[in-house]
C-alpha cells in the first residue's frame, strides 16, 4: 500500500492573519490555492524558504478588495442608532429611579471635586522650579555627612565653595552664592534716601554676580550680566519698584536700610515679580559685592546657598565624582583627619532645582519647603475618595438587579446579544460619570478659595487648562467604565428563561461581594479618621507640652535695633515701668523659629578646640531673658546686674553640659568662637565663666531633640520681649505703642505674640491636618451615602418580610435590629482591618518628631465607635421608617 | 463597448481559463499564465482578477470536492459565461479588424536603407 502523502503546515499565524483580514466570500478559495502552492514550494525550496515564501505571497492580499465591506463597518450605521437608543434608556432609568442616581452622581461628583482640586494641588507641587530657561541645568549644591554622633545633610555651604567651583570646574557655567540670613538679608526698614518715613520689607537676600544669569527672570531694567557687580547695589521686583517709585524711573536711585545712611544702596536693575513656583523667597536681591566676609577665602565658614549651571551636556554625577578630590585638596586638616575615623563622611551633592522645593524635608537650609510625601499622600486619598464613590455605583447596581432582571430577560428573548447589554449598562455607568464630572467641575470652581485658604496657595483654575481638562475627561470616563464593568458583566448575564419565569432572588444573591466592598468602603474611612486624630492630637500635644519656658503672655516688639542703643535702654526701662509689664528682654534670640538664631563651636578652656569642640547655639541676650521667659535654673544662678564679671559669664543648657563632658559646671571656663576677623580670615574666641545651668528648653522645632545651648551678654537689640501682668493685652499693647512712637516717631509699631509664633512652626502640620480632616470627611459622607441608599433599598426589598414578621409579634425593636445587624457588623470588620493598618502609617509619621505624642487605644475606640455611630445614623432612618410601617400596607398587594 | 471592455491581463486570465476547461482554478490558471506569457505571475493577482471577472459575469465558477492537498479545502473552478464569450470574441475581432487596415509595407524591413 503507498503511503499517504505527508502534508507539511504553513505558517499558522499567518493563516490567522490572512482569516482576520480578507473577507469571507474569498477565503476558501485563497487557503487552499495557498496551501496547495506551499506543499509544491516546499519540494522545490525547502521547509524554511516555503514558509518565507508564504508569508510574503500572504501580504500581497493586504488590498482593500479582498479586505471587503465588514460586517461591523456595514453596521455603523445600525450602531449609531443603537447608541441613541442606550443613551436614551439610560436618561430614562436616571430619572425613573432618581433617589439612587442623585446618590450616584451626588457620590461621583463629590469625589471627583475632590480629585480635581487634589490634582491642581499636586500639579502645582511638583511643577517647582521647571519654568527657568535650562532648568536641567541648574543644581544647588549641598552636603550630607556624619562626623562624630550627628549624621547632617545640609544646604548651608562655606564662602570658597563657589569660587573654587569657578576656578577649578571647566564643567561649571556659572556658579554662584546666595546669602538669605547675613547682615541685611531677612526683613528690613527700608525708605528712599529722599525719604524720612521707613517701611517695613521683607525677603532681602545678598547674591553673586552670576545669580541672575543662572536663574534667568526676566530683566525689566538693567542688564542681567552686569546689575550686581558693584557693592552696594541692589536689584528689586517690579512690585517693589512700582511701590517707591510709582511710574519715576527707579534706575540709579538710593535707597537706606534700617536708617543705615553710610552705606546706601543704589537700584540697578528691576526684575520681574517672583512667580510663586519657585523655591526661591526675594523682593530685594543686595550684591555679594558689598560683603567683605565673601571674599576671604573660608571652609569653615558655612553661610550661603550655593548654586551652579552646568554646561551644556555636562553630567551631574560626573562633576559630584570630582567633589573627594576637591575636599582632600582645600577641606580644613582637622576635618579631613577625623574624615578619616571609620564610620566618618562628608561628601557634596548637586541637587536639580525643580527637586529642591519637594525632596528637602531631610536637608538643613533656608525658606520653608514642601514634602513630597504629603503630596503622595494627599494623591492616595484622593484616589480612594474616588474608590468609594465608585463603589456605591457598583453596589446599587448590582444590589436593584432583580429590579432589571424583566428587561434583560425580554431584550435576550427579542434578540439582544450579551455585548449590546453590557453596553447598554456600560452607557449608564458612563453617563452618571459625566453627569458627575459637570457638577463635579462646577464644584470645584465653587471651592477653590475655601481650598486655596486651606493649602496656603494661589491656585486657579482656567479653561485654559486644556491638558487638565482633557486629562480629567479621560479619568472620568476611565472611571465610569471602571465601575459599570462589573454591574454590567453581572446584568447582562441573566438567563432569559429563569428571569422571566421569577426565579432570580437578585439582591441578596450577590451579598458577599457587596459586603466586601462595604468593609473596602468603611476601613478606608476609618483609617482617615485614625490618621485624622491623631495628626490633632501631635499638634495637640506640641502646643501643649512643657516647654522649658513661658509663652503665654509675651509680646515681642521688632524693629527695635533701628533705634539705636541709647534709645532702646530708654525703650526697655519706660516699658518695665509700666503698670502691666512684669518684665523686659531686649534680644534677637527669641525661641521660635523666625529669629536670630546662632551657632558656635564651644570647648573647655585648655583643651584642644580641634579635638573637644561641640557645636553649641550660641545667644546673645541681656540680664532679663531668663527671667522674662521664665525659663527654670536647675544649678547655679542667672545673670545679675549686680554682679559685673557676669558680662564674661555663660549659661548652659542641660544638654550643653552634657555634651562638653562637665562634671561640675558652676566656676569652669569654657571658650568659643565670636567671629571671623574680617582682614585675616582667622576665627576669634572669647572665654566664659558657666555661672549657671538652665533646664532644657525646647528653642528649635519639635521634630529635632533639645541640642546644645549657650547664653552670653551680649549686645542684640533686634528685639524687644514684653512680659505681661494682665491678660489684658490690648491696653499693654497700645501703652508700648505710646512708648514706641515717642522714640521712633517715624515707624510703625510692629509687634506679634510669642504663642501666635510659635504655632507658625507648626503652620505646615496644621495645615495637612486639616487637608486631611477635609478629605476624611469627604470620604466617610460618600461612603455613608451609599450606604444610605443600600438600606433604604434593603428595607424596600423585604417590606413584605417586615410587614409579615410584624402580624407574628415582632416588635419595631427586633426589625431595625434585623436590618441594622448586618452592617453593624461589616462596619466592625472594618474597625478590626483598619486599626492595624492606620497604626502601622500614623506610627511612621510620627517617627518624624522627636517629641511625639502615644498612640492611645481611645483613639482607635474613638474613630471605630464614630464610624459606627455614622454608620447607623444613615442605616437607622430607613430601619425605623420600615419598621413602624403599617404591616398591612406591605402585605395587602398580590 | 463600455462594460465589455477587457484588460490585457483580464483577457489572457480568460483565455487561459478556456483553455484549461475543467481544470481552471487558481493556481492552475497562475501556472498556465507563466507557462504562455514566461513572466512571473502572483498568485493574488490571479485571485483579484479572476474575483472582479465574475462580479462583472464574464466568468462563472462552480466548487470541487474538498481534497488534503489543499488542506481540506476545495477548488474553486472558473469556466468562461457567455458574456464572457462575447466579450472575449469581441476583443479578438477588433484586433483582427485593427490588423487588417495595416498597410502590408509599414512593418516590411528595409535592410538597405
Amino acid at each position: 500500500m503507498k503511503k499517504p502523502p505527508v502534508y507539511h503546515n504553513p505558517p499558522q499565524r499567518v493563516l490567522r492573519f490572512l482569516r482576520w483580514f480578507c473577507d469571507k466570500s474569498f477565503l476558501e478559495e485563497i487557503e487552499g490555492d495557498l496551501f496547495e502552492m506551499f506543499q509544491e514550494e516546499v519540494e522545490l525550496y525547502g521547509l524554511r524558504s516555503a514558509r518565507r515564501r508564504f508569508s510574503w505571497m500572504a501580504l500581497r492580499y493586504v488590498n482593500p478588495y479582498f479586505f471587503g465591506k465588514k460586517e461591523y463597518l456595514k453596521n455603523l450605521h445600525y450602531q449609531l442608532i443603537m447608541l441613541g437608543h442606550y443613551l436614551k434608556i439610560s436618561t430614562r432609568h436616571l430619572v425613573k429611579q432618581r433617589f439612587y442616581s442623585v446618590i450616584n452622581i451626588a457620590g461621583f461628583a463629590v469625589g471627583l471635586a475632590a480629585c480635581l482640586l487634589i490634582v491642581l494641588f499636586i500639579k502645582n507641587e511638583i511643577s517647582y522650579d521647571q519654568f527657568h530657561p535650562d532648568a536641567d541645568r541648574i543644581y544647588r549644591v549641598y552636603w550630607e555627612g556624619k562626623i562624630g554622633e550627628t549624621e547632617r545633610k545640609g544646604a548651608v555651604t562655606s564662602t570658597s565653595l563657589v569660587p573654587t567651583l569657578i576656578d577649578e570646574f571647566p564643567e561649571v557655567e556659572f556658579a554662584a552664592r546666595i546669602g538669605p540670613d547675613m547682615y541685611e538679608s531677612g526683613n528690613n526698614q527700608l525708605r528712599r534716601s529722599s525719604e524720612v518715613q521707613s517701611v517695613y520689607e521683607e525677603n532681602f537676600i545678598y547674591a553673586d554676580p552670576s545669580f541672575l544669569q543662572i536663574f534667568q527672570f526676566p530683566m525689566l531694567a538693567g542688564e542681567a550680566a552686569k546689575v550686581l557687580n558693584d557693592p552696594l547695589t541692589m536689584v528689586i521686583t517690579e512690585s517693589k519698584a512700582r511701590q517707591f517709585f510709582g511710574q519715576e524711573n527707579p534706575i540709579g536711585q538710593t535707597m537706606i536700610i534700617n536708617e543705615n545712611e553710610d552705606r546706601p544702596y543704589k537700584i540697578t536693575g528691576v526684575v520681574a515679580d517672583l512667580p510663586t513656583r519657585t523655591h526661591l523667597r526675594f523682593n530685594y536681591i543686595l550684591s555679594m559685592e558689598g560683603v567683605r566676609a565673601s571674599k576671604v577665602p573660608n571652609w569653615g565658614f558655612n553661610n550661603y546657598v550655593s548654586y551652579v549651571k552646568l554646561a551644556e551636556g555636562v553630567a551631574a554625577a560626573d562633576v559630584e565624582a570630582k567633589f573627594p578630590a576637591m575636599i582632600q585638596k582645600h577641606e580644613r586638616p582637622e576635618i579631613r583627619d577625623r574624615l578619616q575615623e571609620p564610620g566618618n563622611y562628608f561628601r557634596y551633592l548637586l541637587q536639580p532645582v525643580n527637586d529642591v522645593h519637594l525632596k528637602s524635608a531631610d536637608i538643613r537650609g533656608y525658606w520653608l519647603h514642601g514634602d513630597a510625601k504629603y503630596v503622595w499622600l494627599f494623591g492616595f486619598i484622593a484616589a480612594f475618595i474616588l474608590l468609594i464613590a465608585s463603589i456605591n455605583f457598583m453596589n446599587l447596581t448590582t444590589a436593584r438587579s432583580a429590579n432589571r432582571a424583566k428587561e434583560v430577560g425580554m431584550r435576550k428573548v427579542l434578540g439582544s446579544a450579551r455585548a449590546q447589554l453590557f453596553i447598554q449598562f456600560l452607557t449608564e455607568s458612563v453617563l452618571v460619570s459625566l453627569i458627575a464630572l459637570v457638577i463635579a467641575v462646577a464644584l470645584a470652581a465653587q471651592v477653590l478659595p475655601f481650598f486655596n485658604d486651606l493649602t496656603g496657595k494661589t491656585l486657579s483654575f482656567s479653561w485654559n487648562q486644556k491638558g487638565l481638562l482633557l486629562s480629567l475627561f479621560g479619568a472620568t470616563l476611565l472611571v465610569g467604565v471602571l465601575a459599570g464593568l462589573y454591574p454590567a458583566a453581572f446584568l447582562s448575564s441573566f438567563r432569559p428563561l429563569k428571569v422571566l419565569k421569577g426565579k432570580l432572588s437578585g439582591g441578596s444573591k450577590r451579598g458577599g461581594l457587596r459586603s466586601t466592598l462595604v468593609v473596602v468602603q468603611f476601613t478606608t474611612s476609618i483609617a482617615l479618621i485614625i490618621g485624622s486624630l491623631v495628626v490633632q492630637k501631635q499638634i495637640n500635644y506640641i502646643q501643649n507640652k512643657k516647654l522649658g519656658f513661658d509663652k503665654e503672655q509675651i509680646l515681642i516688639i521688632e524693629d527695635c535695633f533701628t533705634l539705636g542703643r541709647e534709645k532702646v535702654n530708654s525703650l526697655k526701662n519706660a516699658l518695665k515701668n509700666l503698670p502691666e509689664v512684669e518684665n523686659v528682654s531686649v534680644t534677637g534670640f527669641i525661641p521660635v523659629d523666625g529669629y536670630a538664631y546662632n551657632g558656635s563651636g564651644t570647648w573647655v578652656e585648655g583643651t584642644n578646640p580641634e579635638e573637644s569642640e561641640v557645636g553649641l547655639a550660641k545667644w546673645y541676650v541681656d540680664h532679663d531673658y531668663v527671667g522674662t521667659l521664665g525659663m527654670e535654673i536647675v544649678e547655679g544662678r542667672g545673670f545679675s546686674i549686680e554682679m559685673p564679671t557676669d558680662s564674661n559669664g555663660i549659661l548652659l543648657n542641660e544638654t550643653a553640659v552634657r555634651q562638653l563632658g562637665l562634671e561640675d559646671p558652676i566656676g569652669m571656663r569654657v571658650s568659643s568662637y565670636t567671629h571671623l576677623d574680617q582682614e585675616t580670615g582667622e576665627l576669634m574666641f572669647d572665654t566664659y565663666t558657666v555661672v549657671g545651668v538652665i533646664k532644657d528648653f525646647h528653642f528649635s522645632s519639635m521634630k529635632e531633640e533639645i541640642d546644645g545651648l549657650s547664653l552670653v551678654i551680649g549686645s542684640n537689640r533686634f528685639n524687644a520681649m514684653v512680659k505681661a501682668k494682665t491678660p489684658d493685652l490690648q491696653s499693654l499693647i497700645k501703652k508700648a505703642e505710646a512708648q514706641w512712637t515717642a522714640f521712633a516717631p517715624n515707624q510703625r509699631f510692629r509687634y506679634h505674640f510669642l504663642d501666635e509664633q510659635f504655632d507658625k512652626m507648626y503652620d505646615f502640620e496644621q495645615r495637612a491636618g486639616r487637608i486631611f480632616s477635609v478629605l476624611t470627611a469627604l470620604a466617610i459622607f460618600i461612603a455613608c451615602l451609599g450606604l444610605f441608599a443600600l438600606a433604604t433599598f434593603m428595607a424596600e426589598q423585604r417590606s413584605k418580610e417586615i410587614g409579615i414578621r410584624k402580624v407574628l409579634g415582632a416588635t419595631v425593636g427586633d426589625v431595625v435590629f434585623m436590618l441594622t445587624k448586618n452592617f453593624a457588623v461589616l462596619v466592625l470588620i472594618s474597625v478590626a482591618i483598619a486599626t492595624p493598618l492606620a497604626w502601622y502609617f500614623m506610627n511612621d509619621w510620627l517617627a518624624d518628631f522627636a517629641y511625639r505624642t502615644q498612640i492611645s487605644w481611645g483613639v482607635f475606640v474613638l474613630a471605630g465607635s464614630s464610624a459606627l455611630f455614622i454608620a447607623f445614623l444613615s442605616i437607622g432612618y430607613q430601619a425605623v421608617k420600615a419598621a413602624i410601617a403599617n404591616p398591612s400596607d406591605a402585605i395587602r398587594d398580590e | 463597448m463600455k462594460g465589455t471592455y477587457l484588460g490585457e491581463f483580464e483577457e489572457i486570465v480568460m483565455l487561459s481559463i478556456a483553455a484549461l476547461q475543467q481544470d481552471a482554478y487558481g493556481l492552475a490558471i497562475k501556472k498556465e499564465l507563466e507557462e504562455q506569457t514566461g513572466r512571473k505571475i502572483s498568485i493574488s493577482a490571479v485571485h483579484a482578477a479572476c474575483n472582479r471577472l465574475e462580479t462583472k459575469g464574464f466568468l462563472s465558477s462552480d466548487f470541487g470536492e474538498k481534497s488534503e492537498k489543499r488542506g481540506g479545502k476545495r477548488k474553486k473552478i472558473y469556466s468562461v459565461s457567455m458574456k464572457g464569450q462575447m466579450a472575449l470574441s469581441d476583443a479578438y475581432e477588433l484586433r483582427q479588424k485593427m490588423w487588417e487596415r495595416i498597410p502590408k509595407s509599414a512593418f516590411q524591413f528595409s535592410f538597405f536603407s
